[in-house]
């Protein structure tokens, strides 16, 4: 069941993944806290370890379709890896509640975010 | 071109901190940032934001697996289902309007935060 629970998950936040160009942990990590009563580190863990396969495969698609643009890659990519490290350090010197509830707060920004700053007819293809 | 590089910098560093301390790929904010602040269009900006995502996921899943935070069953078992949802997703991409999704994704993420707080 927990299995049929965990490739459901994956399903749907690779499909979000790909038509919104984001990792899925969104996605992920709730389900996991909330289905499947992981906890909220591990959670976390999984989705950066299961997202890498999503981001493989989802970047290759993208790309070949011309929808990388590789000096942006190389621009933001070494900051952003820095930080992540930083990121990462961080969450673990806090406890999962506070996590969890950390989580919570940013899904509501972003979540109150896409609603009320939602940039209209850009669906179609632009590029 | 090198008068905007601070905010390549900068979107790297929010991005990539909201990612390693939530455990989410930073796409999320990768996305909106690429497109308002650095000008790319929506589609170029879910690719960009998915190749950036590959060094992310590789350092952090790399720190948390050393703290012993992590389920490779899980891992395996989520990734799988992953691969075949981006692959028809980002098929999609092209026929679905963003704007809609993002309409649906918000409403989704209200009520997980709030499933979160009351759990």
């Amino acid at each position: 069941m927990d299995i049929a629970i965990a490739l459901a998950v994956g399903l749907i936040a690779g499909l979000i993944s790909g038509m919104l160009g984001v990792g899925g942990g969104t996605i992920s990590i709730p389900a996991m806290v909330l289905l499947l009563g992981v906890e909220q580190h591990t959670a976390q863990g999984v989705s950066l370890g299961a997202m890498l396969f999503t981001a493989l495969v989802g970047a290759f698609i993208h790309y070949r379709q011309g929808n990388v643009k590789m000096s942006m890659v190389f621009l933001i990519a070494p900051s952003a890896v820095a930080f992540s490290l930083l990121g990462a350090w961080a969450a673990d010197k806090v406890t999962a509640e506070w996590l969890t509830r950390a989580f919570a707060i940013f899904l509501l920004i972003i979540g109150c975010r896409m609603l009320l700053f939602n940039r209209g007819g850009q669906g179609v293809s632009t590029s | 071109m090198k008068s905007k590089l601070i905010w390549y910098i900068a979107t790297g560093a929010i991005a990539g901190l909201t990612a390693g301390f939530l455990g989410i790929g930073g796409g999320i904010l990768l996305v909106p940032m690429m497109v308002g602040l650095l000008g790319l269009t929506q589609h170029k900006a879910h690719g960009t934001s998915l190749a950036i995502i590959i060094p992310i996921a590789i350092i952090s899943a790399t720190v948390y697996a050393l703290r012993g935070h992590i389920d490779w069953a899980l891992v395996a078992t989520i990734g799988s289902g992953s691969i075949i949802g981006v692959i028809i997703g980002a098929k999609l991409m092209m026929r679905v309007p963003a704007h809609r999704l993002r309409q649906l994704f918000g409403v989704y993420a209200i009520a997980i935060a709030i499933l979160l707080f009351l759990r």
